[in-house]
């Protein structure tokens, strides 16, 4: 099914999807990290993300849709199902596959927050994990789950705001295979020149600095030499609120240092655009 | 027209004209009515976070309008007519449960001030409802009020058997300029 359309007009798809259900993310949160916020009790987000990676030869678009749940005031349960288009320039040619990636499910538990006139601190942590749908047939897939656990820490103010989050991501070993496990670390600072007023287009921007330290692979039992390293991204972008129940979200990862274990290409710049719409 | 086109002009028309009005209404059909509720809550810094406000004010089907300044941080609520106040319990839990933390809330409310002989009351006149008042010095200083249809300005105390206490800030004749 996914050979035959093609990857512009499955956007359309997902983000006109988004957008005709009025009023289903996670709000102010930098669109390449983690953050404390959470939806409140009973509110429902309906979030479409697409992310465009490549790295030497190897592209990948992922479309993701995912909704989130607000189960209190600080507990938001989250599913996210991700469609994926990989492509691979070799000598031999062009090798494209298109399929469903492994859904994935989110806990997230902001334990504590302070309350000021204007401003709001708060600290969550959350639990990540993988489904896995498998390799084969129009899926993209590992056999074995991979989990996520984070912490997240920031301020939201009328004017700025800052976050910080650090991350771990373990992935099961699947038939003796294994991508390298990561670690994330991550600071954003928000700024928001103009406050306006209630349904007024309001603007942010972040601009963020990732961490990343990717352990290398295991193929077959053998370590790949040739994987994993450490990368330093700045990423800027912008969040837009036309209204108070949909914000549009863009940016764009630029490494701008990476220490690469052995031979590879190293990575280039990630763009992700998001629409999020809340009930 | 090409499908890019039309995503580009879509976007930028979402973003570009959206509405510039100050108070949001959420039930268009029904009739404003008079009575007004301010909230003041710590924790509001932008309106897409504050949205879950928003979907219990429609929730309760009694809130015909909203707004927020986020400045000073105060939620003002208006009344559908002839639907009932909220008790401040459940004003504070609905901000509460948005994910803020809710702090004073005061009431300007349209009705009548009357002395019985457990002290003052007062009764809306779209809703009928009747609220104790505290005789502070506001009371005492607008007595020659009593009884007359006035718009009553107060802070709203959680109270025991009623949705509310009044303690006055001011009260002035139904007509007045504030």
């Amino acid at each position: 099914m996914f050979k035959s359309i093609k990857p512009l007009w499955l956007v359309t798809l997902f983000l006109l999807m988004s957008l005709a259900y009025p009023g289903m993310a996670e709000a102010h949160e930098p669109i390449f990290m983690i953050s404390h916020e959470a939806p409140g009790k009973g509110a429902f987000d309906v979030h479409t993300e697409v992310t465009h990676e490549r790295q030497g030869d190897e592209r990948e678009l992922e479309v993701d849709q995912e909704f989130t749940y607000g189960l209190t005031r600080d507990l938001a349960v989250g599913l996210s199902i991700p469609f994926v288009r990989k492509e691979d320039t070799t000598s031999a040619g062009q090798d494209v596959q298109n399929g469903l990636g492994d859904p994935k499910v989110r806990l997230k538990w902001r334990f504590w927050d302070k309350d000021l006139p204007g401003a709001k601190y708060a600290v969550a942590a959350v639990v990540q994990s993988t489904i896995p749908v498998g390799e084969g047939d129009r899926r993209l897939g590992r056999d074995q789950p991979s989990i996520l656990g984070g912490l997240a820490h920031g301020r939201e103010g009328l004017h700025w705001y800052y976050f910080v989050d650090a991350r771990y991501l373990y992935h099961v070993k699947d038939n003796d295979t294994k991508p390298g496990d990561r670690f994330y670390f991550d600071a954003a600072y928000g700024l928001r020149p103009v406050l306006r007023g209630l349904e007024e287009t309001d603007i942010v921007y972040f601009f963020e600095l990732n961490y990343l330290h990717e352990r290398k692979a295991e193929v077959n039992g053998v370590t790949n030499h040739n994987t994993g390293g450490d990368f330093l991204f700045f990423s800027p972008e912008i969040l837009i609120s036309p209204t108070n129940r949909v914000m549009l979200r863009g940016g764009v990862q630029i490494p701008i240092l990476q220490s690469l274990n052995g031979q590879q290409e190293p990575k280039d710049f990630t763009f992700k655009g998001a629409v999020e719409v809340r009930f | 027209m090409k499908l890019r086109t039309i995503l580009v002009c879509s976007f930028a028309g979402i973003v570009f004209t959206s509405s510039m009005a100050e108070a949001k209404v959420i039930s268009p059909s029904a009739e404003k009515g008079e009575n007004k509720i301010y909230i003041r809550a710590d924790g509001l810094a932008c309106y897409f976070c504050a949205y879950g406000m928003e979907r219990f004010f429609k929730q309760s089907g009694k809130i015909a309008w909203y707004d927020m300044d986020m400045k000073k941080g105060v939620v003002e609520v208006g009344f559908i007519k002839g639907k009932p106040i909220l008790d401040v319990k459940t004003l504070k839990q609905y901000v509460h449960d948005a994910g803020f933390s809710p702090r004073e809330i005061k009431a300007e409310l349209a009705g009548r001030l009357t002395q019985t002989n457990d002290g003052y009351r007062f009764q809306v006149t779209e809703t009928g409802q009747s609220f104790p008042v505290e005789a502070n010095s506001v009371v005492q200083e607008t007595k020659e009020l009593v009884g007359r249809e006035v718009i009553l300005t107060a802070i709203a105390k959680e109270a025991q058997g009623a949705p509310f206490k009044l303690v006055p800030e001011v009260i002035r004749p139904r007509g007045s300029v504030q």
